[in-house]
């Protein structure tokens, strides 16, 4: 993190030098790009509309469980998976914006922390699934084994269904807090601080595309933080051909927060920021592309392209890991905004 | 090692040769990696802090099994049970063969105890208590919810954190604090104090080549060893520690990485590996003046990691608290709780007394826990940064090239 504050400073004593009038602690002053409208935008038209489409293929899901629970047969087995899937990728838009509230009702943590503990969730039927400790025998995690990595789905079908709904249940209050009353005052905490909402909007992406997006689906299936690679931390391993959809959902859905008007890349455009000659948010946008063509040629399944060709995810790795730094250091030195988080050290 | 690094010593070096009619010491034969030999045998020795080491590794592993009792986590501290019989608490038959123990060892240092057996009892006391209160407070409510005055589990990230009533997590303070009782306080107010160096006839055996019986170190050297084992011990290649650096034990090691990997600190690493064997060269040659001087270095630098990584974690936490959920900061404030208590281990060689005593650390404590109701669920952001800012004030420090 260090090298970003001298980076700060170095930038803020620049800036000032070039126009004295200017507070650092107050760049509204300094640019004429409208950050409210930017907000109301990202509520209603980004992230409201993601929790929405989220919340109805979740209660699709549910209602399929409740009559694959009364009927268990193929036909409504296969009804379960796709809208599982369908769930799951509709989860993908949803995952950068986990805060507000969400953070709160582990929003994030009880969908979808992986591996899953499979021997936990097999022998430990009764588990309170409130504790932290048991995170890792719920969510959609614990469906993809039950749904797809077990010999008889319809042995756990009560189990199924009994954690759809506890996916589904901080579902509903979470889009409250985009749409209801609470909307307001994210839209008009417009400012620059900490707490201010672009400055905790943006801290939130980034932190999700370097942790998730980066790191959990990509970098630690291929080994990036291990000696070899490990297959079974991959998303979604056992219904086999779904963890490259995941995570390009979640590019896109990554890339299209970023790209979207009016929003980030706007913003540093208006702001004419450049690196080398170029535009920077042009740099970020070609930054993700170049993340998408280095996924096109991989296996359905990534725990199956680890094993077979891990070169190729490593690549996929290093793509992603460049536009880390483009948001990281540079989009964030040019809004003014603080990193507010650090790695954990995993201690 | 860079020039730049040899300058001070060299003054030093300059300094006493003026200062006495005693011939110049002779040039010191600094090897590359922490390797001394007589006539061909290897004289460095450290088994007993590798195993204490790793005594304290299974203790604080112990300490999150809810199935342990108290009994059994003060068998792993003692190494005996209570009426001082013998038992085999460990995991490892080969730690459970040895007569090491880590509580006789916690805040015993020469220079600071020797004379004060009551502090010392206090000390030892609450890593006693530390451990009694996980299994009483905490074991029995593992499989619950933690709120506010009520001890059990809280969530950091996707995982399962155990705190106590006051938010606090007793395994984080117990380790943390322990780098300071055990590891800081026996190697700089012990084993690199001219109190213990210098102790009976160790100048006379050292300079005379005597070695203790049966072994192939003099007196001198082995009580260097000891306390560059407190650091350095459980490396991988314990010779040439710094390439695995940060993942050889959970205490010291560790953090000497973590803080050398904070741009403003690059380098400390090098320098107390560096200082470890000058020093120990200089036993070698008999050059005592840079031996202490070696010492000093040492005593500076690694009372800076304890220093630097106290503040880290404090405003880390303070950042939490203010930008995540109620008990976002409670990890990092535990590991700053025990880091804190560290401190009156530290050593300062200007004036041989810690940067920060007993009194001023359990004051700060006070204000992050002990002050607010509930602990750690009410304390503000700013009481924990001024803590933050007493302790950088008391080491010379920069807050903000701390805190990153």
């Amino acid at each position: 993190m260090k090298p970003l504050h001298l980076i700060l400073f170095a930038f803020s004593l620049t800036f000032l030098a070039c126009d004295p009038q200017a507070g650092d602690d107050d760049p509204d002053l300094t640019d004429n790009f409208d950050r409210e409208a930017m907000l109301a935008h990202w509520a209603d038209n980004v992230i409201g509309p993601a929790v929405r489409r989220y919340d109805v293929a979740l209660a699709d899901l549910d209602m399929a469980t409740t009559v694959y629970q009364a009927n268990p047969n193929d036909e409504h087995l296969d009804s379960v998976r796709v809208r599982f899937e369908r769930a799951y990728l509709a989860w993908q838009r949803v995952d950068l914006f986990a805060f507000r509230g969400a953070e709160d009702s582990q929003l994030r943590e009880r969908t979808n922390t992986y591996p899953t503990d499979t021997a936990r969730l097999l022998t430990e039927s009764d588990a309170n699934l409130e504790l932290p400790s048991n995170f890792d025998v719920q969510g959609f995690p614990a469906l993809d084994f039950l749904l797809y990595g077990t010999p008889d789905p319809e042995t756990h079908k009560d189990r199924i269904a009994e954690l759809v709904k506890r996916i589904q249940d901080p579902v509903t209050p979470f889009l409250l807090s985009w749409e209801g009353n609470s909307r307001d005052s994210y839209v008009e905490n417009s400012g620059s601080s900490a707490n201010a909402s672009v400055d905790r909007t943006v801290n939130h992406f980034i932190f999700y595309y370097e942790k998730y997006l980066r790191a959990g689906k990509v970098g630690i299936p291929a080994g990036v933080f291990s000696s070899d690679p490990m297959p079974m931390l991959a998303e979604a391993p056992y219904h086999g051909e779904l963890s490259k959809s995941l995570f390009l959902e979640a590019l896109a859905a990554s890339e299209d927060f970023f790209t979207t008007s009016p929003g980030l890349a706007e913003y540093l455009d208006v702001l004419g920021v450049e690196r080398d000659g170029q535009p920077l948010s042009a740099r970020i946008k070609a930054g993700f592309a170049d993340a998408r063509a280095a996924a096109s040629g991989l296996d359905a399944d990534f725990a199956t392209q680890v094993e077979d060709d891990n070169t190729e995810m490593l690549q996929l790795y290093d793509a992603l890991q460049r536009n880390v730094i483009l948001l990281k250091v540079d989009m964030l030195q040019a809004l003014n905004i603080s990193v507010d988080y650090v790695d954990a050290d995993g201690d | 090692m860079t020039r730049l690094k040899f300058l001070p010593s060299l003054l030093l070096v300059l300094f006493f040769a003026c200062d006495d009619d005693e011939p110049m010491s002779p040039t010191l034969q600094v090897p590359e990696t922490y390797t001394f030999e007589r006539q061909g045998t290897s004289t460095v020795n450290f088994e007993g802090q590798q195993t204490r080491i790793a005594m304290a590794e299974e203790l604080i592993d112990g300490m999150m099994v809810p199935s342990n009792t108290e009994a059994e986590l003060q068998a792993m501290f003692r190494n005996e049970g209570p009426n001082g019989e013998d038992v085999e608490p460990y995991a490892s038959a080969e730690l459970n063969a040895a007569t090491q123990s880590i509580r006789s060892k916690v805040a015993a240092s020469r220079d600071y105890f020797f004379a004060d057996a009551t502090t010392s009892a206090l000390i030892k006391a609450d890593f006693d208590l530390w451990l009694e209160a996980q299994a009483a407070e905490v074991f029995p409510r593992w499989d619950e919810l933690a709120t506010a005055g009520q001890a059990g589990q809280i969530a950091d990230g996707s995982r399962a954190r155990y705190v106590n009533a006051n938010g606090l997590e007793y395994n984080q303070v117990f380790a943390k604090s322990l780098i300071g009782a055990l590891m800081v306080d026996q190697a700089l107010n012990n084993y690199l104090s001219p109190a213990v160096l210098d102790e009976a006839d160790n100048r006379a055996n050292n300079d005379g080549g005597l070695t203790e019986d049966g072994q192939p170190y003099t007196t001198m050297e082995h009580k260097w060893d000891e306390a560059y084992g407190y650091v350095f011990g459980a490396a991988v290649d314990p010779a040439d520690p710094l390439p695995t650096l940060g993942d050889d034990d959970s205490f010291l090691n560790e953090y000497v990485q973590r803080v050398d990997a904070d741009p403003d600190y690059t380098g400390i690493a090098e320098d107390i590996f560096d200082a470890f064997v000058r020093g120990r060269a200089a036993i070698v040659a008999g050059d005592y003046a840079e031996r202490d001087a070696q010492a000093d270095i040492i005593r500076e630098l690694v009372s800076r990691v304890i220093a630097v990584r106290g503040i880290f974690y404090l405003m880390r936490g303070a950042d939490a608290i203010e930008t995540g959920t109620a008990t976002a900061g409670f990890h990092a404030l535990s590991e700053a709780y025990g880091f804190v208590y560290s401190l009156q281990f530290t050593h300062d060689p200007a004036s041989d007394a810690p940067y920060m005593d007993r009194a001023a650390v359990i004051e700060a404590q006070h204000a992050l826990v002990a002050d607010n109701e509930n602990g750690l669920w009410t304390v503000s952001p700013a009481t924990i940064r001024s803590q933050a800012s007493l302790i950088s004030d008391a080491f010379g420090l920069t807050l903000a090239e701390a805190a990153e």
